[in-house]
């Protein structure tokens, strides 16, 4: 073997380990969030606590644990579809808010708010069932569009549809009782982990799974996906197909997690890019260095989300807040050139 | 004279096409038509052509990107599935913007899909082909360079590498040249003649005559969607034929070793 | 690597800058200063003791001098940390000092820090009262007007809620309710430690307030905003001391921190809370509260909860009464005779001023109805929950008999009646003309919204829309009834601190 093929070979085990130390840090996180809330006292929680108080053993149990397990996926999930959409759009600047799956989310569980009395099955079914609704939409748009070659054409479309959405959750809001509905809608749309239960997880597990590891196993194959139809086609993929495939999974996961989550902005957008950065561009290693380090940001905003006020902060606030500030400082730092 | 020994060569077809027409809607005018041709093995050949003459059309026809409406294609007297094609075709397409920062070597590794499955990565031995190939085109050392760090010839032969790790019967390149400084275009066709003397069947479209002047074996004129003439070089980059392919009187003139030089007024 | 520490770095920043600058600052209401300032201390100690100046000089005193920030120094006189410890008997697990001051504020130290300094003084302040001086200690604990100083053992360093009532309850369960939800909830025994949470929370606290059992039994409520105990403190003084205020939307863990047996809620829409809490077993009864039935299925249910039926039966009374006496006298008013009334909720932004029309299944659209009015905008608002957004055009096409305004408390009402008066297009209503455009009245509160004001709202109505049906009701009467059976507030009290709140007139 060449030293330049032993050279690649060692970059390969190299970015392997760090994905692994990655893997580690978020386990440690996780364990460590356990001992983190405000019971019984705010801030820390001794161990010891749970040895001789029942309640404090319910409440990491039951409540946090389950909602661990929640920021980690939804965090998984969010930078996951976000490699997809970008890798698959060609463009670093897209996540799930393209394709109207976002905003067909949110308009379904405003309708589910406001129309369908509210209850926590029609929020999250209508979040599901207008996320795909609008895949749907933008798809068949795309189809019909007679200009520019799939990914612009879809991109368009999406923006069509996003806007419809848009407007149609514009208009729930209006009609919404400002007292006890718009709170909620609004609560929502900002989004939060606070009312998540292990019945929750164990709803969303059976997508997120399966969703997850279709886009893990599938992540070498992304790189072909990212080029050209006529590339990726002389290279043997079918990319109209494979991407569909896809973005199925994104999309029934994103609206798994955002129908119990609610919307969380900037996780999709910006940890792929940092995913990218610190691990390299193939997606062999920015598709699972972006779950682990998605989940990593999102326990993390979580964390302070339950743990710093004693009134609970939107989660979707700290994300935004956070990544809109670890955007800058990606966008500051001395590495200045474009890196896609 | 190489062309000579090339068509002796061709006994048996790289590609056949047959009667082939094609328009991207039923309404539309066709881009190619009444396309019948048999390309061949273990030669270079160019498809030349003035600016929507149709080249790249037929080169996505080739690939089975496209579907004609009317007529067939052969590779090697086969009819191929399209992942099969993909073992058979290799292709340096256009200029391709890179999407991403892909480095050079994970650029190449991509050209193992076609053996690779959906869920399959490139092992140690898809590794090695793809050295191999970046052995081929002089870029073994700049594995591990970005892309977007590359300038446009190393770009150019990284994408070639790619098609190579393909492990490829036929070669196809898009407009190879077109965008390259004089240097890099010369680089990138003497690299098309090692190939062919390699035995490798490389087919090439191109709307610079030199480049098939000095590079072909077999030269494809395409004007308007068809085929205005196709065969050995000597005979068919004519003063006569150039002309009346671009619409501008040319002369094609040798020099002291008998290479053609096509002189555009 | 080195690029995603720098991106972690930020983050950990950002957590540390946000907690601390949660820290929390009680804003507990001041207290009304005593005659003469004393100094409690209590905690891990021989026995609670309490010192006056002269007491505590008894001691034997030293100087300090102590440099603020600013750099100025000043002499104290007081009594080191030490001395002031032993003379209180200490005990030798005691580890925190926690000192609080008569504003509510409240610092902590380490005892061996503060014993282990010389000059750490509880010094007397010129003006009266105490301080604690600890020289070369951050500022944020040098407490001033100190009035407790807590010695606390490990043990006891975290932060307990209030204590749990030790009342002996009579009949003390099991108790089963259906709540407002239509679930079933039971308890093994009565509840003791109540917690309030959820949209409009005094809605729910003002309805336990009615049994004196809601004083003692309710330990925390959500804060939604810094007016919200106005009112309840005039009917326990002790409330702010006594009921842990927690910051709006608190999480499930933040809830279960108090240790609740019973959380009550107004809001349905609240139910993934509920579902929360149910992971840690913490149960949960909503109140619904928008119309009367609702109201008294609550009363009802709190009658249960607190094991007082026998209260919740007079409260029952009261309203009963008072909703029949209107509805009694309306029953015989011919349709033709129901005035055609408008009620509408107020509000400005800036120069753009929007007013809607409540819900058809809301507490106002049946005030006005059983208060024997026509409800104009029956056919209008379709929504079945929440405010529409009326333009004055509709307005103009009702061009009611009536118009009542709802608004909050931070506008003044006399000002909003007056400039619609002068509006082009209000001014020419017929309302408007006859003098029939009047402001809802409120004191604390608002009397349309459904909390236990509701019957004086729509006492008050009745009286405004059939004026010759109840020329017997006074409404003064009506408040000082209110106040007094629901809520023990005497006359004076009433004229103190309600009166002074209410409008009934203006228009």
């Amino acid at each position: 073997m060449s030293a330049e093929a032993q050279a690649a070979t060692a970059r390969v085990a190299q970015f392997r380990r760090r994905l692994w130390a990655l893997a580690g840090v978020l386990l440690l996180g996780m364990t460590l969030s356990l001992f983190l809330g405000r019971y019984p006292g705010p801030y820390f929680t001794p161990p010891a606590t749970l040895r001789d108080n029942e309640l404090a053993r319910a409440v990491v149990l039951n409540l946090r644990l389950p909602r661990i397990l929640a920021a980690v996926l939804l965090g998984a999930t969010l930078a996951a579809a976000g490699t997809t959409f970008q890798l698959i759009f060609r463009n670093p600047l897209v996540d799930a808010g393209f394709l109207g799956v976002s905003q067909g989310a949110a308009f379904g569980a405003s309708l589910g708010i406001v129309l369908l009395g509210g209850s926590a099955a029609m929020v999250q079914g209508g979040a599901a069932v207008f996320a795909f609704l609008g895949l749907a939409a933008s798809y068949l748009m795309a189809q019909r569009l007679r200009l520019g070659d799939w990914v612009l054409r879809l991109v368009m479309a999406g923006i069509g549809v996003a806007a419809f959405y848009s407007a149609g959750t514009g208009i729930i809001k209006y009609l919404a009782d400002p007292l006890k509905q718009l709170p909620d809608i609004t609560f929502w749309l900002l989004g939060g982990l606070w009312a998540i239960t292990w019945q929750d997880v164990l709803h969303i597990l059976p997508v997120v799974l399966p969703a997850l590891a279709i886009i893990f196993l599938m992540r070498w194959r992304l790189n072909l996906l990212s080029l050209r139809d006529a590339t990726a086609f002389s290279l043997g993929a079918l990319p109209g197909r494979e991407r569909l495939v896809m973005l199925i999974a994104s999309v029934a996961a994103t609206a798994a997690v955002v129908s119990k989550a609610g919307q969380i902005g900037w996780v999709g957008l910006i940890v792929p890019h940092i995913a990218r950065r610190t691990l390299g561009a193939d997606a062999q290693a920015a598709v699972p260095g972006g779950m682990l380090l998605g989940g990593l940001f999102v326990l993390l905003c979580d964390d302070l989300a339950r743990t710093v006020l004693s009134g609970e902060i939107p989660l979707g606030i700290l994300t935004s807040l956070i990544g809109a500030v670890v955007f800058f400082s990606l966008l500051l730092s001395n590495k200045l050139e474009l890196k896609r | 004279m190489m062309c000579e020994d090339s068509r002796r060569d061709t006994s048996r077809a790289a590609i056949s096409l047959h009667d082939l027409a094609f328009r991207y809607a039923a309404d539309a005018p066709d881009v190619v038509q009444d396309i019948t041709l048999d390309l061949p093995s273990s030669a270079v050949t160019a498809i030349l052509g003035p600016n929507g003459s149709g080249k790249t059309t037929l080169l996505h026809l080739i690939l089975g990107l496209l579907t004609p409406q009317r007529g067939r294609i052969s590779l090697n007297g086969e009819f191929h599935s399209h992942r099969r094609a993909s073992r058979v075709l290799g292709l340096v397409p256009q200029e391709e913007p890179p999407a991403f920062n892909l480095n050079v070597l994970e650029t190449v590794l991509l050209g193992r899909a076609p053996y690779l499955n959906l869920l399959q990565r490139p092992s140690e031995r898809d590794y090695a082909t793809a050295f191999r190939a970046l052995e081929t085109v002089g870029m073994a050392a700049l594995w591990d360079r970005p892309i977007p760090a590359l300038s446009g010839g190393e770009r150019q032969l990284v994408i070639l590498a790619r098609a190579l790790t393909q492990e490829p019967d036929i070669l196809l390149l898009d407009e190879p040249t077109s965008h390259l400084d004089v240097g890099n275009a010369r680089r990138i066709l003497n690299l098309m003649r090692d190939l062919r003397a390699q035995g490798q069947t490389v087919i090439f479209t191109t709307h610079d005559p030199n480049a098939a002047a000095t590079t072909a074996d077999h030269v494809v004129l395409m004007r308007q969607g068809r085929v205005l003439r196709a065969g050995a070089v000597a005979e068919t980059l004519t003063g006569n034929y150039l002309s009346a392919t671009y619409d501008v009187p040319i002369d094609v003139v040798q020099d002291r070793q008998e290479r053609l030089l096509v002189v555009i007024y | 690597m080195k690029l995603l520490w720098r991106v972690l770095l930020p983050l950990v920043a950002l957590s540390v800058l946000a907690s601390c600058t949660a820290t929390p600052l009680p804003a507990a209401p001041e207290t009304a200063p005593a005659t003469e300032t004393t100094l409690r201390v209590t905690g891990s100690i021989a026995g609670e003791r309490t010192f006056t100046a002269e007491t505590l000089r008894a001691l034997g005193t030293r100087e300090t001098a102590y440099t603020n920030k600013d750099g100025q120094t000043t002499t104290y006189t007081g009594v080191a940390f030490t001395t002031l410890l032993a003379e209180v008997g200490a005990t030798a697990d005691a580890t925190t000092l926690i000192f609080s001051a008569s504003d509510g504020y409240e610092a902590q130290a380490m005892r061996a820090d503060v014993t282990a300094c010389e000059g750490c003084i509880v010094a007397l302040q010129d003006k009266g009262g105490f301080r604690v001086v600890l020289p070369d200690f951050p500022s944020n604990i040098q407490v001033r007007d100190l009035v407790m100083i807590q010695v606390l053992s490990d043990a006891d360093a975290i932060p307990q809620a209030p204590e749990t009532t030790t009342e002996d309850i009579p009949n003390d369960g099991p108790v089963t309710v259906t709540d407002a939800a239509g679930r079933t909830v039971s308890l093994e025994r009565l509840p003791r430690r109540i917690v309030v949470v959820g949209r409009g929370p005094y809605m729910a606290l003002h309805l336990l307030y009615t049994f004196p059992e809601g004083r003692t039994r309710l330990i925390g409520v959500e804060s939604k905003s810094a007016s919200q105990s106005d009112f309840i403190i005039h009917v326990d003084p002790n409330f702010a001391d006594g009921v842990v205020s927690l910051a709006a939307n608190p999480n499930p863990e933040q809830i279960a921190a108090l240790e609740p047996d019973l959380v009550l809620m107004k809001s349905v829409v609240m139910e993934q809370m509920g579902k929360a809490l149910a992971q840690v077993k913490i149960p949960v009864v909503y109140v619904g509260l928008e119309t009367p039935e609702q109201f008294f299925q609550d009363v009802t249910n709190l009658g249960l909860l607190l094991g007082n039926s026998t209260r919740a039966e007079e409260v029952i009374a009261f309203y009963q009464s008072r909703l029949d006496r209107v509805i009694s006298r309306v029953a015989d008013v011919p349709e033709s005779e129901r005035p055609r009334v408008l009620l509408v909720d107020y509000s400005d932004r800036g120069a753009e001023v929007a007013v809607q029309v409540p819900a058809l299944a809301w507490m106002q659209t049946f005030q006005v109805k059983a208060a024997g009015g026509n409800p104009v905008w029956v056919g209008e608002a379709q929504i079945t929950d929440g405010w529409t957004v009326v333009n004055v055009e509709q307005i103009a096409a009702w061009d009611p008999d009536k118009i009542f305004v709802v608004m909050t408390y931070d506008h003044d009402a006399q000002a909003v009646i007056d400039s619609l008066k002068t509006d082009g297009y209000w001014s020419k209503l017929t309302a408007t003309q006859n003098g029939e455009l009047r402001a809802y009245p409120m004191d604390h509160f608002q009397w349309n919204t459904p909390e236990p004001r509701w019957i004086l709202g729509f006492t008050w109505l009745a009286t405004r829309i059939h004026p010759a049906l109840f020329a017997d009701v006074a409404m003064q009467e009506e408040i000082y009834a209110f106040f007094g059976e629901l809520y023990g507030l005497d006359r004076a009290t009433v004229d103190q601190v309600i009166m002074p709140k209410v409008f009934l007139d203006v228009r």
